[in-house]
């Protein structure tokens, strides 16, 4: 079983948060561990499932914010 | 090949009155935000507000010079963004109670209402799901996935903006994940 503090850093592995050395290091123990492989490979997979929530704002909002920032520029130039 | 224009370089030509910069630095990171207010807020049309408010108060501080160039502009704007989301919801609590005339509290009539208009945007029925498992999550373990994953927020940023240590920061994650894990096997989802 993986312990608690090799699963915080496959996290950080995860989204690249380790020092380079400590990077390379844990990247080459999870390649050489099918235990390791398969927890990283999960923690993956939810990445994935994370990122397909992804959501856009309604194009209204952000043309509102732009008109803002028109509207505000033009004060300052009177 | 097209060269990505840093954040830094698309502030300063915004500040310098190129107002262009500014519409390519929210289509740049809008989904990003737009996603962690979401999760925050769970109501599409609250999060749209949200988000306006955001950027204008970005916009805001751009304009008085008071912007601080040495901390990277989205975990900024996500900290922006969690805050007013933070008010809104002590805004709410403040706010009086208004029932019909059979007694059935207004506001939670407008918020399923709402709520049945939002399935309308929402096509795939497994992101859905998703989505309800996000909020299924303790909020203090749904609040470092989401300002992680989606917000940008490094676990050493996360861990200062909550109070809390990195461990205890990445433990909530680690938490997160694995109840995520769990609830995705009890309903049988397939990750594939």
């Amino acid at each position: 079983m993986v312990n608690t503090s090799t699963l915080n850093k496959l996290i950080q592995l995860s989204y690249s948060e380790l020092p380079e050395s400590q990077h390379e290091e844990l990247a080459s123990q999870v390649s050489d561990s099918y235990e390791l492989s398969e927890t990283f490979a999960v923690i993956e997979e939810l990445k994935t499932l994370l990122d397909g929530e992804m959501e856009a704002p309604n194009p209204t909002s952000v043309k509102i914010i732009l008109e803002e920032s028109q509207r505000s520029s033009a004060l300052e130039m009177h | 090949m097209k060269e990505q224009i840093t954040d830094k370089a698309l502030i300063k030509q915004y500040i310098q009155g190129n107002e262009a910069c500014l519409e390519m630095l929210i289509n740049k990171h809008k989904n990003k935000v737009f996603t962690t207010i979401l999760m925050i807020v769970n109501d599409r049309y609250i999060a749209e507000d949200l988000f306006q408010e955001t950027f204008i108060k970005v916009i805001k501080t751009f304009k008085s010079g008071k912007y601080n160039e040495e901390g990277k502009f989205l975990p900024w704007v996500v900290r922006i963004a969690r805050n007013l989301a933070i008010d809104h919801f002590r805004k709410a609590k403040r706010m009086p109670k208004v029932t019909s005339q059979d007694g059935e509290d207004i506001f939670r009539t407008f918020e399923i209402s709402e709520r049945n208009r939002e399935q309308e945007y929402i096509r795939d029925q497994r992101d859905e799901t998703i989505r309800e498992i996000i909020n299924m999550l303790p909020d203090e373990q749904k609040q470092v996935l989401v300002l992680r994953h989606y917000g940008d927020l490094s676990f050493k940023e996360i861990a200062a903006l909550t109070d809390v240590s990195i461990n205890t920061a990445l433990g909530r994650m680690r938490y997160a994940l694995n109840n995520m894990r769990k609830i995705i096997s009890e309903k049988s989802i397939s990750l594939q």
